[in-house]
């Protein structure tokens, strides 16, 4: 019962923490992919961060930004009455700064490569900005969305350290899989890891072999008579 | 009615251009990297430019105004294919239509277009699956359907073959007159601007250096272009009228300047004046009416001038023949070598005849 709550959680957590990133890493994609700016450097250093800082720093920052006596975490505490730190808020926060560069580096590439070409070609079509975006480049970048979306959701239900850092081990607010499972050694009890870890083992496999399986049937409807 | 008052910079280039480009056709002529694409995505508004751009009453651009490129309705032909890779052929087609559609009354059907465009066979086929010259009638079909009020094409033809040509060119001519499109067209191929264009402009390192009619500016075209490496064939543009047809021997009979000129034509054109472009190197200077000689096209004229040609010319001379006629005198240009030019003791004045063979002309297109 106890691993299903936290496999539950943990789905739950992917899937807003996804759906939030595809949100916000579009805009955020897109402007790097273009943006002539000399922030762009930054932004784009800023943005791949998570990839190379251990988790535990980063969650050492967050939980220091998350306690009441700072003024994010103190004005959470005003409004809402609990505390972000070890909270389901507190984990979807630190998800998605830490699965960012999951997110905005497969949009950043997919976009990159597109260019401004299909914008410009459907501006002169007669198609206004966001016309143009949704009928062009969104389904244009969709293998780019694709793999984001995929390695966003995978690399967020495999987090362990800053979920450790700020969320703690709370069941059903903060215990997710990876956390289950450190539980379970902890405790000794290996058939419980076993199962848990097999599961997200084969979850992982199953996922990776459907997209692999859509890329290749996406090539093949876009070549339907081919160069015979 | 374009007109374009605009300065930009983009990398090395400096662009600057005052124009007023009038309705009909316009080639836009000159080397590559002097600007010419730049100066058709400043008219788009795809590239940032300074100035003041005015179509007909509406200012694109101005001191505090601008237009958005999709509120234009400029059909852009680009040099690239642009087609919609996630769309089939007859989607992209209706792309621009649909869009247009909603704003007026369609003027040209899609219909119209699929069929003068040959594209009934393709119009299931995802763009990935097509050959170059495909690809290049969609992408102008596709501009066609969305009901431009301006047309701004990029060497729309390359990659097309003779036979294509001759079926597209009419067919962008008579569209641009018939729903009074204003059209610039870039291309590098004097005939095609001979046969196509109203007006002809010549640009080099970001500057306007030629605007007028095709015919004086082609004709003036290796002058106006100086000492810089110029681009282009040196030849005249000729005004002839359809005086007859021998369906037997495919020879289409014209007169130019009251001159009978004889070309090969696989079908009498749907015309009764046609330009044609004649390379000044076709051309060879007798003093006599010739005989016993193949070359059917002897046009009797006189020596205005005659210029030595330097640099990868050199050793040619320029010869300017003008053909009398009471109203309406033509020049024809031949480029001969010095050493003929001096045995034959040509010089300015001189009655002379202007041989051209039949088989140099090329087939005229409308």
């Amino acid at each position: 019962m106890t691993e299903l709550t936290a496999i539950w959680l943990t789905v739950q957590l992917a899937a807003i923490t996804t759906a939030a990133l595809l949100m916000l890493g579009t805009p955020l994609a897109w402007w790097l992919a273009h943006s002539k700016s000399r922030l762009r450097p930054v932004v784009e250093a800023i943005t791949a961060m998570p990839l190379v800082m251990p988790p535990t720093v980063l969650g050492f920052y967050l939980l220091v930004l998350f306690s009441p006596d700072s003024t994010l975490g103190g004005t959470w505490l005003a409004m809402t009455g609990s505390t972000l730190a070890f909270s389901f808020t507190g984990l979807v926060i630190a998800s998605l700064i830490y699965s960012l560069p999951f997110m905005v580096q497969p949009l950043t590439a997919a976009f990159a490569q597109l260019g401004r070409a299909p914008m410009e070609a459907a501006a002169t079509l007669g198609a206004s900005p966001r016309d143009a975006w949704l009928t062009t480049i969104l389904p244009m970048a969709r293998n780019g969305y694709l793999t984001a979306a995929v390695l966003t959701f995978a690399h967020t239900v495999g987090e362990f350290g800053i979920v450790l850092m700020v969320g703690g081990n709370l069941a059903g607010e903060t215990r997710v899989i990876s956390i289950a499972i450190y539980e379970s050694v902890e405790t000794l009890n290996y058939q419980q890891a076993h199962l848990l870890s097999g599961g997200l083992m084969a979850f992982s496999f199953v996922v990776l072999l459907c997209v692999y399986q859509f890329n290749r049937q996406f090539a093949v409807t876009l070549t339907p008579q081919g160069q015979r | 009615m374009l007109a374009l008052d605009i300065q930009t910079q983009v990398g090395d280039l400096s662009l600057q251009v005052a124009a007023e480009i009038g309705d009909g056709v316009c080639a836009l002529f000159g080397p590559s990297g002097c600007g010419k694409t730049t100066l058709l995505r400043a008219i788009a508004g795809l590239t940032p430019c300074n100035g003041e751009i005015r179509f007909n009453q509406t200012i694109w651009q101005g001191s505090n105004v601008f237009v958005p490129l999709h509120e234009r309705r400029v059909g852009y032909v680009f040099q690239d294919d642009r087609l919609f890779p996630h769309l089939t052929v007859g989607e992209n087609l209706s792309y621009g239509l649909q869009r247009a559609a909603k704003k007026a009354p369609v003027e040209l059907p899609m219909a119209e277009v699929v069929d003068r465009f040959d594209l009934e066979p393709l119009q299931h086929r995802y763009p990935s699956t097509l050959s170059g010259g495909e690809s290049r009638r969609v992408n102008i079909a596709r501009t066609l359907c969305s009901q431009p009020k301006l047309l701004l094409l990029d060497e729309p033809l390359t990659g097309l073959d003779g036979r294509r040509k001759a079926e597209i060119i009419p067919y962008l001519a008579a569209v641009a007159k018939d729903l009074n499109i204003p059209t610039v067209y870039v291309s590098h191929i004097n005939d095609e601007i001979a046969q196509l264009c109203d007006q002809m402009m010549v640009m080099a390192e970001g500057a306007l250096i030629d605007h007028g009619p095709t015919d004086s500016v082609l004709n003036r075209l290796w002058q106006t272009q100086g000492q810089q490496q110029p681009v282009g064939e040196p030849g005249s543009l000729l005004n002839a009228q359809v005086s007859g047809f021998d369906d037997a021997k495919a020879m289409l009979h014209l007169s130019v300047a009251e001159q009978a000129l004889q070309v090969i034509c696989p079908v009498l054109p749907q015309v009764d004046r046609l330009r044609l472009f004649i390379a000044a190197a076709d051309v060879a200077i007798g003093l006599d009416k010739p005989s016993r000689l193949s070359i059917r096209n002897a046009l009797s004229g006189t020596i205005t001038q005659l210029r030595p040609l330097s640099g990868a010319k050199f050793g040619l001379v320029s010869v300017d023949i003008e053909l009398p006629a009471i109203d309406n005198p033509q020049t024809i240009v031949a480029h001969i070598s010095a050493a003929a030019c001096e045995d034959l003791g040509l010089c300015r004045g001189m009655p002379v005849y202007a041989l051209i063979k039949s088989a140099r002309i090329a087939t005229p297109l409308i």
